[in-house]
């Protein structure tokens, strides 16, 4: 059953074209991994999938009983989180905050699924601390807390490994495995990283400018699209 | 020292001196509630801008010869937020430049207004305790005590009911947006809050230095604290305690009151300096 | 031109003033118009306060003949007697003092608690810090229907102004902020202003300390307060 369907969709600012005939579905339990150089689309594919922007022509449609407010997100970081004194619990916390609507405080089960989702990612026992103190491995596993806290059935990531240390990198790469594999969320991620995306995930989506590949892991890997980018990556690293 | 106590209790008979203190500490309190915000969010110039546009509204204002200017001020200043927050949401330079147009022009333009049109003596005494508030928080008519009361309680009422929200706001806008929280709404309260507490913050500090009381009890309180609840309840604090003490030694050594309160928040702030370079030294 | 004045005044009209201040006041200021028809402004820093006090010989000990001088006018005055040849003297004597010392000493002295019940003063400004002072003052200005009648002690400098509309000079006493930037008047009408301006009256600029007793009057359409004041000494 299709959660999420891109139907001819186009991106793009103020009337200029980033990315088109985008046209893919995702289903429940699906762990999706969209690729692609920089510049060509992505991050405008997944904020158009959280509704921050519309789509300039084409539609997206959310099936399966899910809400477009119902997906967690973990965004990439920003310049005001690097020193803001907020403790973990209350940024996880914040997650429960589209269940609220109006009533001004978190109930109990609000607290509870909060205090679920540290226990979840091993984090419960940082609750009290500074969020702006922790290392960049367990600062993405409180935004991940506070991304489950918002959804029970889908996970939007952008570049969650940016700025980890490989070791980091791997455990939240197993954590959110695990999610999938476990837990049944669908997982979408937006990564330049490809030998991650063909390790970890079970569908590819390359794009620039316009899809060059859709389908399953083993087809991709079949197809050889990726080994533009990952070749070049590797030569860049080798510098 | 009792005679300072003494002479302090006889002050304490002139019920203006009450009132100032009362009105004073109360918007100290409102001012302290949203600082945190406006710092995390890099919108403390917005604060900046909006006491010069206040200060424009009161030179118009004066000329058209309102008694209560609060009716003329409280509307613009809130329009002015609003017209501020939506052109920061666009390119962040262009919102930079088209704040510093409005914040400078309104203040030349009211400067300017109150020079060819004011039917005082004083003009240079007008500007003055308008932009430094000399003692404008002394002479408050029942009127304003009143007005200045009831929006400092709605003030506190609105953080409150929506505290959760603008943490989450604050905290991370698009993570809100994208989770169906309505960012727009919860930041356009926080501009309109913004603007009612700088024009009630005029009276206290004056247009001026507005921004410093807003500011350094927030900067003050993140210094120490490491929780949001936390750093609010401590800036409240700070805040409170500055602007009491900043108008009791103002009418004790005949200091002015504005910049007595924001010298307070001045040393506090360094003190706070101090301890979180302990603290912090020692934690890690 | 004087004696006019003089007539006009002596029908008790008394007159408060407030010097500067739209930003401030509520109530139309008598000065303010003043001052916009002849003198663009009345407001000096405190620095020009002091210039037309160098004339000093620094007679300090005058100051308690002053006040028992004031003393023996007050006793006059009820029996009916012509004032003008002792408030002669003491102005004679007191404008040769050194003002700027001593309004130091008058600010030092004020920090210290006093009793105000016993000499019959309801508000004695001379006791309260001059950020007190200008807050009080203005609150007379804003609220002058709660001071009628009151006695108010008050230390200022004294200064006159003429106004054309009504061919008067108005008296008055000023007292400025903390800042300096902002300046409060309160006129004053002193024996039902039966002394011949300027001959009797202080130079302007010259600290003088008044009792008087608050009131009202309507001049021109306009309501102005001032305090009437038989008790005048220069400090």
């Amino acid at each position: 059953m299709a959660q999420l369907i891109c139907k001819n969709v186009a991106l793009g600012y103020e009337g200029r074209i980033v990315a088109e005939q985008l046209d893919f579905e995702v289903n429940s339990g699906d762990y999706l991994c969209i690729v692609g150089e920089n510049g060509t689309g992505k991050s405008t594919l997944l904020k158009t999938l959280l509704r921050l922007k519309t789509p300039i022509s084409g539609e997206i449609r959310m099936g399966d009983g899910i809400q477009a407010t119902e997906i967690g997100y973990l965004p990439q970081q920003t310049v005001v989180q690097k020193d803001f004194p907020a403790s973990v619990w209350e940024i996880v916390l914040s997650g429960c905050l589209n269940g609220c609507g109006l009533r001004p405080f978190y109930n109990r089960e609000e607290k509870q699924l909060a205090r679920n989702n540290l226990e979840r990612l091993g984090i419960l026992d940082l609750a009290k601390h500074c969020y702006r103190e922790l290392s960049g491995g367990q600062q993405q596993r409180v935004l991940l807390a506070r991304a489950l806290s918002a959804t029970k059935k889908m996970l939007l990531l952008d570049e969650p490994v940016t700025g980890l240390d490989p070791k980091a990198a791997q455990d939240l790469y197993e954590l959110i495995e695990q999610l999938n594999k476990k837990d049944g969320i669908t997982v979408i991620m937006v990564s330049h990283d490809i030998e991650a995306a063909v390790k970890y995930a079970s569908h590819i989506l390359h794009i620039n400018r316009t899809p060059v590949f859709h389908g399953r892991k083993e087809d991709y890997m079949l197809s050889g699209v990726g080994f533009g980018i990952g070749s070049r990556r590797e030569v860049m690293e080798h510098e | 020292m009792n005679d300072i106590f003494n002479t302090l209790l006889h002050y304490f008979s002139f019920p203006f001196v009450r009132y100032a203190l009362i009105v004073g500490i109360l918007i100290a309190l409102c001012s302290s509630l949203l600082g945190v915000t406006l710092v995390l969010k890099r919108f403390s110039f917005i604060g900046d801008g909006l006491s010069h546009v206040a200060f424009g509204a009161i030179a118009v204002a004066a000329v058209f010869g309102f008694t209560n200017d609060t009716v003329i001020v409280m509307p613009v200043t809130i329009i002015a937020a609003v017209i501020l927050l939506k052109s920061g949401q666009n390119t962040k330079i262009r919102g930079d430049a088209s704040l510093a147009m409005l914040s400078v022009g309104a203040l030349a333009i009211g400067y300017l207004l109150m020079n060819l049109f004011s039917k005082s003596s004083n003009i240079s005494g007008d500007v003055c305790s308008t932009l430094f508030g000399s003692t404008s928080i002394l002479t408050l008519t029942m009127a304003e005590v009143w007005v200045s009361v009831i929006m400092s309680v709605i003030v506190v009422a609105v953080f409150l009911l929506f505290y959760h929200k603008i943490f989450a706001v604050t905290f991370d806008e698009t993570f809100a947006r994208a989770t169906g929280t309505r960012t727009d709404m919860y930041n356009l309260i926080v501009a309109v809050i913004t603007a009612v507490i700088i024009v009630l913050a005029m009276n206290l500090v004056g247009s001026l230095l507005i921004s410093a009381l807003i500011i350094f009890p927030a900067m003050s309180a993140m210094r120490v604290f490491k929780n949001f609840r936390a750093v609010i309840l401590c800036s409240v604090i700070i805040s409170m305690i500055a602007a009491g003490s900043g108008i009791i030694i103002s009418i004790l050594a005949s200091t002015p009151v504005g910049s007595t309160i924001v010298a307070i928040d001045i040393v506090v702030f360094i003190l706070f300096c101090g301890v979180g370079k302990l603290i912090g030294g020692a934690g890690k | 031109m004087i004696k006019e004045t003089r007539k006009i005044l002596t029908t008790g009209a008394i007159l408060l003033l407030v010097i500067g201040m739209t930003g401030c006041s509520k109530n139309t200021s008598i000065v303010d118009k003043i001052a916009n028809k002849q003198y663009g402004t009345v407001v000096q820093t405190p620095s020009e306060t002091n210039v037309n006090l160098n004339n000093s010989t620094g007679e300090t000990e005058d100051k308690e003949n002053t006040e028992d001088t004031e003393n023996a006018a007050e006793d006059t005055e009820v029996k009916g007697i012509d004032l003008q040849a002792p408030e002669q003297n003491i102005l004679d004597a007191s404008i040769g003092e050194d003002n700027s010392v001593d309004e130091e000493n008058a600010a030092a002295d004020s920090q210290v608690k006093g009793s105000e019940g016993d000499s019959g003063i309801d508000v004695d400004l001379t006791k309260l810090s001059s950020t007190m002072v200008y807050s009080e003052v203005y609150n007379m200005m804003n609220k002058p229907e709660d001071y009628v009648g009151k006695t108010i002690k008050i230390e200022g400098v004294y200064y006159a102004s003429y106004w054309q509309d009504t061919e008067k000079y108005y008296h008055c006493v000023l007292i400025s902020d903390a800042t300096a930037c902002c300046q409060n008047g309160i006129e004053f009408v002193w024996d039902n202003d039966t002394h011949v301006y300027p001959d009797e009256y202080p130079p302007d600029n010259t600290v003088i300390e008044l009792t008087g007793v608050f009131g009202l009057y309507e001049e021109m359409g306009e309501t102005y307060c001032y305090l009437k004041t038989d008790n005048i000494t220069v400090r």
